[in-house]
């Protein structure tokens, strides 16, 4: 009995050391794969494995309580988190996977339940003015696993009264196919507060009056976004988020004051492929903006006919202009609508906060 | 789709040009046009006024009720409660001697002090007005914040105010429009204005809290949650 008592410890290591080194080796599909962080040193957070029947786009919302999450971790539940590596992992057929902080509560509330679904468009879940102050704290849009560990020193800082919102968007429509059932996990690796040398910070930028039209089948959409502060920003980060009709995403770096395009070699970020987007991150991505400059990105599309389930009728009556046109608008739904969404990570984070430019 | 060949031509276009228009037009479409004026045949079905011209622009806003107005040197300009969510100000044109099909549209909003700017760059079609000028849109429905229509207007974010040195309303600030035809012929305006909260009651309110100097992203301004518009 005595040498059973030592020995299952030391299988139960052997198992977890196991795993992660597997881990560290090959990238994930699975999301019941993707191990815990050792105690204290981080939690993991997830879904329910869920169903995406054919023809449907499911999106929904699910809160998490920072504390609730450090308390599951074996971290002090009242003190803040430090996060400086996180993993994601997602079954096939995910569009997207965001986690956002929770700030300004409209639609969407965690007091009002700790998940909210949406299904084809309808729900909360698919409300975006719904989270239009709440600060990006990770994204992927690639199935499988992305792992991504900050440079040395540097931390998202999340405070234990703070909550989380996951928000999963998986499609089973002509355009993506989720074959089997939907499931994302998420790992947040912390670091002590002594190791914290800079706060992470993270920009959302979105062109939202967006149309993309038969009669003008290629238009561009450009905007800018401030880091809005006096000392240099390091950029690490950054993914472009659109739908297929989506050709060129790119990001620049930016003076704040300018109001042509950059050049192309102020270029860092470039997407030409709606459905599996780089998620360029250090230590392949960083770049340095100059104080008081931001990002510039544009968004450019070829229109092309909708799917024969959706034809231009579909289009037309989601279209609330009085000029129809066979116009993909602005919306969750990816058969029938457009997204011009920037995710920019960088450090040091400026005047305590976050950044969104709607 | 509505034709954008209508009226007659001053001249009968030999049959190789009118072959051009025709593949242009599979190619690119069409302004959203009424019956007008007819185009110089030199200049394409999309053209506005005198090729031989220079460009001319004149600048226009939405108002909160939806209506499109002129814009003049030290005019309010709206601030006003978009689908998105924060605030933006729609700019439009009317514009002339240029190819309406496929202009880029930029509108952005200056501050005077620090120079940062806030912009929106859109490529849209002009409609043709029975005047021969070309416009962005004759406005919006009255409910602005379900209204696609603003689509055609470049949509300037202003607010959350995580951008300005000052209050983002009750100000002046530079307002400069360029407008750039796919002949890369290039016609530009620069006026001041003065930004006002334009939506009373509790918009209004809210206004005042997102784009005041110092707004830091999260702080509640009382915001209604808008319209479905995905994620």
């Amino acid at each position: 009995m005595k040498r059973l008592m030592i020995a299952l410890p030391v299988l139960l290591c052997a198992a977890a050391c196991t795993a992660e080194k597997f881990d560290e080796q090959a990238p994930l599909s699975d999301p019941e794969q993707l191990q815990a962080p050792l105690t204290g040193e981080g939690f993991q957070f997830k879904t329910n494995l869920f169903t995406v029947a054919p023809g449907e786009e499911r999106q929904d919302c699910y809160f998490f309580k920072v504390s609730d999450l450090a308390k599951s971790g074996g971290l002090p539940e009242n003190e803040p988190v430090n996060l400086h590596r996180v993993r994601m992992v997602q079954r096939q057929g995910s569009h997207h996977m965001n986690v956002f902080r929770v700030r300004t509560i409209k639609g969407l509330d965690p007091a009002q339940g700790r998940v909210s679904r949406g299904l084809n468009g309808q729900g909360e879940c698919f409300k975006s003015p719904n989270w239009s102050d709440w600060p990006l704290v990770a994204n992927t849009q690639s199935s499988g696993e992305l792992d991504w560990t900050f440079p040395d020193g540097v931390a998202n800082v999340f405070q234990p009264d703070e909550w989380l919102m996951l928000q999963t968007h998986f499609v089973n429509a002509s355009t993506q196919k989720t074959p089997d059932d939907a499931e994302v996990a998420v790992n947040f690796h912390t670091i002590p507060k002594d190791q914290v040398q800079h706060e992470m910070g993270t920009l959302f930028a979105t062109k939202q009056s967006i149309r993309v039209c038969k009669s003008n089948p290629t238009p561009t959409f450009s905007g800018t976004c401030q880091f809005k502060g006096d000392q240099p920003v390091n950029i690490i980060g950054a993914n472009g988020h659109f739908h297929s009709r989506g050709k060129e995403f790119a990001m620049y770096k930016w003076d704040g004051t300018s109001i042509t395009q950059p050049p192309d070699s102020d270029r860092f970020y470039q997407s030409k492929t709606w459905d599996d987007p780089p998620m360029l991150r250090s230590p392949n991505l960083d770049t340095t903006v100059q104080p008081h400059g931001g990002v510039f990105f544009t968004c450019g599309y070829q229109w092309t006919p909708p799917v024969d389930s959706v034809g231009c009728q579909g289009l037309d009556a989601a279209d609330k202009s009085p000029d129809k046109d066979c116009c993909y608008t602005f919306g969750g739904i990816v058969e029938k609508n457009e997204h011009c969404n920037a995710f920019v990570y960088y450090w040091p984070k400026q005047a305590a906060t976050d950044i969104a430019c709607n | 789709m509505r034709s954008c060949i209508t009226g007659r031509n001053k001249r009968p276009p030999t049959l190789r040009v009118t072959s051009i228009y025709l593949f242009a037009l599979l190619l690119v479409g069409c302004p959203k046009s009424e019956v007008s004026p007819t185009p110089d045949v030199d200049a394409g079905p999309c053209f506005f006024g005198d090729p031989n011209k220079e460009p001319e622009l004149e600048l226009r806003a939405l108002r909160a009720d939806g209506t499109d107005v002129p814009l003049a040197d030290g005019d309010d300009l709206a601030v006003i409660f978009p689908p998105q969510g924060g605030r933006v100000t729609f700019v439009g044109v009317r514009a002339r001697n240029l190819d309406g099909c496929g202009v880029q549209l930029t509108g952005a909003l200056r501050d005077p002090v620090t120079k940062q700017v806030r912009l929106d760059g859109r490529t849209l079609n002009l409609r043709r007005e029975e005047d021969g000028w070309g416009t962005t849109g004759r406005g919006a429905e009255t409910d602005l914040a379900s209204s696609d229509a603003i689509g055609d207007y470049s949509n300037i974010p202003l607010c959350p105010n995580q951008w300005a040195d000052r209050d983002i309303f009750d100000q002046t600030f530079e307002l400069e429009v360029v407008v750039v035809d796919s002949r890369k012929k290039s016609v530009s305006k620069k006026i001041n204005v003065v930004p006002r909260c334009a939506e009373p009651g509790e918009k209004e309110t809210a206004c005042r809290c997102l784009c005041k100097k110092g707004y830091v992203l999260g702080e509640s301004c009382g915001e209604d949650a808008g319209v479905d518009s995905g994620s």
